[in-house]
C-alpha cells in the first residue's frame, strides 16, 4: 500500500468528508463532528462534543431514534436508514432539516463508537424536481384542463393551433388555417358577437384583452360545441399584430348550467306553491277554529229556542261566546292582512313607557294568563319615533309568546327593560322583554322569525315575522338573544324622534 | 249502570266550551281536557261513554291519544274531530278503531248521532268485555 495512504489517520479523513459526520459514544453522546456537520447544524466543534444525539433530532422523532439506536446497539452493523426513514433533524437556530441518515458500528478495544453519517434528504428531491422540464408540465397542464393554443396572425391572414383545436374544428393535419376557414365552423349566430369582442381588442386604446364564448359546428360529423376563448392581441409600433390565446370547450359546463336553471327554476315553483298552500292552511285553520265555535254556540242557541228549554245563563254564555271568536277570527284576518299589504306609514312622538303600560294592560285584560311584571323603564327616556298601534302590537305579541311559553313555570316573570344604545353612532331606545320559561335552543333561535315557523301546534308561525316586518317599518331592528340561559329574551330598537 | 260521559279532549277553549254546551244540551254529561296529557291523568276505569279527541292539538296528537288508549286497553270508542279530514290521517284513524269523524265546524244533528252511536258501541263493549271475563 501506498505510504501516505497508510499516513492518512482516521481525523484527517474524516475532518476531509464533505459529508456531514458524527462519531458518538454508545450512549449517544457526541464525541467529534466533522466541519460539514458543524456548519450544516450551525455548532462549533466544542458545541457539539458531549451534546445527546438526541437533542439535535426534531422531539416528535426522538422516539423513533431512540428506537433506531436500540435496534442497532442489540445488532451493531452498518445500516442505513435512508429510504423512508428520514429524520428531521434541528440546527442551531431551530430550523427543521430533512436528513437521511447512515449508522456504522466501529469498535476499538472494548469502546464501541457510532459513526453517524448524515446528508440533506431535500437535494435530492431538489434535483429530481430539475429534471422535470418545464415545457412537460406545460403540456400536461394544458391537457388536464382541456386548453387549446391559437396564434392569430393578423398581417398574414392565418392562424397557427394546435392539435386540440384542429380536433374540435374537425380539420386534423392542417397546422395552420386560413381565417375565412376558420370562421366558416363558428355558428352564424355567434359570428358577429365574437368578431365585435375581436375588433374592440385590436383597438390600440384598449388593453388588448379578447375574451367570448361561441359555438363551433364541426364539419365532419355536424357535433355542435360551445367554446368559450380568451387571449390578447400584440401590438407591434401601435398597430395589433397577433392575438394568442387559449380556448376551451365548455359545452357540459353550459349543459349542467342549464340543466341546473332549469332544476333551479323547478324548485323554486315548488316552495312558491308550498309557502301558498301553507298561507292558505294557516289561514283557514286560524279562521276555521272559531267558526267552529260559532257555529256550535249557535246552534246551541237556535235549539234553545225552539224547544224553550235552556237557562238564560247558558243562552248568554253561547252568546258571548259566539260575539269573542267572530272578533277572534276578525282579528287573526287583520293581522294577516297586516302583513300582506303594508299600507303608508304614520309615526308619531310616543313615550315608550305609555306604549309598553298600554300593552301590558291589553294582555291582562285579555286574561291570558297569569304571569308577574317586572319593570326598569328607564326615567326620561327621550320620545321615539314610531306608529304606537303597530308596536305595541308587537309588544302585546311578545308579551303572549312569552307567558305562553311560561305555562308550565310556578312563578312566571316577565322582566321588561327599557334602555339607550348606540347603534352605528346614532343613539337608539332598546326594549328587552324577557322571560324565565324554558327559552330555546339556536336551531329554534335560528328560525324563528321564518313566516309559518311555529313551536305552537295550535299556531300558525306568522306573529314573530310579523313582529319584525313592524318593526323594521318603525326603522328598528327585532332579535332574539339566543345564549339567555334561561327564558327568551327579545330585544327590539327604535329610533328617537326629532 | 251508570250514565254515559262525553269526553272531549282539544286544546283550543272556544271549541271545548261550545261543544260542552251543545252537548249538555242535549242532555248528556260532559267533561273536557285541554290536551291528551291531562286527560290521560284524569283518566279512571269507571270512566263510561266516549271520547270526542281533535286531531290536531299540542304534545301529544289526536292520533297518538288514540294509539295510547288502545294500548292501556281503554275501551272508551273515538270520535275524531278535525279541521279538514284529510284522507291517509282517516284512514289511519278509522283502522285505529275510531267510531268517526267530524269536521269542524261541527253539525249539531250529527254530533249527536255520532255520540249516540259510541254510547251504543261503548255499551255493547263493556259487555263483551264482561263476557271475557
Amino acid at each position: 500500500m501506498n505510504s501516505a495512504v497508510k499516513n492518512l489517520n482516521f481525523r484527517t479523513v474524516f475532518d476531509a468528508a464533505a459529508d456531514a459526520m458524527l462519531l458518538t459514544e454508545n450512549t449517544g453522546h457526541i464525541v467529534l463532528a466533522n466541519p460539514t456537520a458543524q456548519q450544516l447544524l450551525g455548532y462549533s466543534a466544542d458545541e457539539m462534543k458531549g451534546l445527546a444525539i438526541e437533542m439535535l433530532i426534531a422531539p416528535r422523532y426522538r422516539k423513533q431514534y431512540r428506537y433506531y439506536q436500540r435496534l442497532f446497539l442489540n445488532r451493531p452493523v452498518k445500516r442505513s436508514l435512508s429510504v423512508g426513514n428520514e429524520l428531521i433533524a434541528l440546527n442551531r437556530d431551530g430550523k427543521e432539516i430533512l436528513l437521511d441518515i447512515s449508522l456504522s458500528p466501529i469498535k476499538t478495544g472494548q469502546q464501541l463508537f457510532i459513526l453517524i453519517l448524515f446528508t440533506i434528504a431535500n437535494r435530492r428531491l431538489d434535483t429530481e424536481d430539475a429534471l422535470r422540464s418545464s415545457e412537460e408540465r406545460l403540456r400536461l397542464a394544458k391537457q388536464a384542463a382541456g386548453l387549446g393554443i391559437f396564434d392569430y396572425d393578423f398581417k398574414r391572414n392565418i392562424i397557427y393551433w394546435d392539435r386540440q383545436m384542429r380536433k374540435l374544428w374537425g380539420k386534423h393535419s392542417e397546422k395552420t388555417v386560413s381565417y375565412e376557414e376558420f370562421v366558416a365552423a363558428i355558428h352564424p349566430e355567434d359570428r358577429e358577437a365574437r368578431q365585435a369582442a375581436i375588433d374592440k381588442a385590436m383597438d390600440p386604446n384598449s388593453n388588448g384583452e379578447f375574451k367570448a364564448q361561441y359555438r363551433i359546428i364541426n364539419p365532419i360529423n355536424g357535433v355542435e360545441r360551445w367554446i368559450s376563448a380568451r387571449g390578447r392581441v400584440y401590438f407591434e409600433a401601435g398597430y395589433p399584430h397577433r392575438l394568442i390565446g387559449v380556448t376551451r370547450d365548455v359545452t357540459e359546463q353550459r349543459n349542467i348550467q342549464k340543466k341546473l336553471q332549469v332544476h333551479r327554476n323547478e324548485t323554486e315553483n315548488i316552495l312558491k306553491q308550498q309557502v301558498a298552500a301553507r298561507t292558505a292552511s294557516a289561514i283557514a285553520h286560524e279562521l276555521n277554529q272559531p267558526l267552529a265555535a260559532i257555529s256550535a254556540y249557535s246552534e246551541v242557541v237556535l235549539h234553545a229556542l225552539q224547544n224553550d228549554s235552556f237557562s238564560a245563563d247558558n243562552l248568554k254564555r253561547a252568546l258571548e261566546g259566539c260575539v269573542a271568536q267572530a272578533q277572534r277570527a276578525g282579528r287573526s284576518l287583520h293581522e294577516l292582512l297586516a302583513f300582506l299589504q303594508k299600507g303608508e306609514l304614520m309615526t308619531e312622538r310616543s313615550n315608550l313607557t305609555d306604549v309598553i303600560h298600554g300593552a301590558l294592560s291589553i294582555v291582562y285584560n285579555d286574561g291570558y294568563g297569569r304571569f308577574h311584571p317586572i319593570l326598569h323603564l328607564q326615567q326620561n327616556l327621550p320620545a321615539v319615533q314610531c306608529n304606537r298601534t303597530q308596536i305595541q302590537k308587537v309588544l302585546v305579541n311578545l308579551f303572549r309568546n312569552a307567558i305562553e311559553a311560561m305555562r308550565n313555570i310556578d312563578f312566571p316573570i316577565l322582566t321588561i327593560t327599557t334602555t339607550v344604545q348606540t347603534v352605528n353612532d346614532k343613539d337608539v331606545a332598546v326594549v328587552i322583554v324577557q322571560d324565565n320559561g324554558p327559552g330555546f335552543d339556536q336551531v329554534v333561535a335560528k328560525r324563528i322569525f321564518e313566516p309559518f315557523f311555529t313551536t305552537k301546534p295550535s299556531g300558525i308561525g306568522m306573529g314573530l315575522s310579523i313582529s319584525r316586518a313592524l318593526i323594521e317599518d318603525n326603522g328598528g331592528q327585532l332579535w332574539v338573544d339566543s345564549d339567555a340561559k334561561t327564558g327568551a329574551k327579545f330585544h327590539f330598537t327604535l329610533p328617537f324622534g326629532p | 249502570m251508570q250514565e254515559p260521559t262525553v269526553f272531549i279532549v282539544d286544546d283550543d277553549a272556544a271549541v271545548r266550551d261550545s261543544l260542552t254546551l251543545m252537548i249538555e244540551q242535549a242532555g248528556m254529561h260532559v267533561q273536557s281536557f285541554e290536551n291528551a296529557k291531562t286527560f290521560l291523568n284524569a283518566y279512571q276505569p269507571n270512566f263510561f261513554g266516549c271520547v270526542i279527541i281533535d286531531v290536531k292539538m299540542p304534545g301529544m296528537d289526536g292520533l297518538q291519544l288514540q294509539e295510547e288508549l288502545a294500548w292501556r286497553k281503554i275501551l272508551l270508542p273515538v270520535i275524531f274531530l278535525t279541521g279538514h279530514g284529510d284522507i291517509p290521517m282517516s284512514v289511519r284513524a278509522i283502522k285505529g278503531g275510531a267510531i268517526d269523524f267530524l269536521t269542524k265546524p261541527v253539525i249539531r244533528e250529527k254530533l249527536l248521532i255520532c255520540v249516540r252511536a259510541a254510547f251504543t258501541e261503548a255499551k255493547k263493549r263493556l259487555s263483551d268485555a264482561d263476557l271475557v271475563k
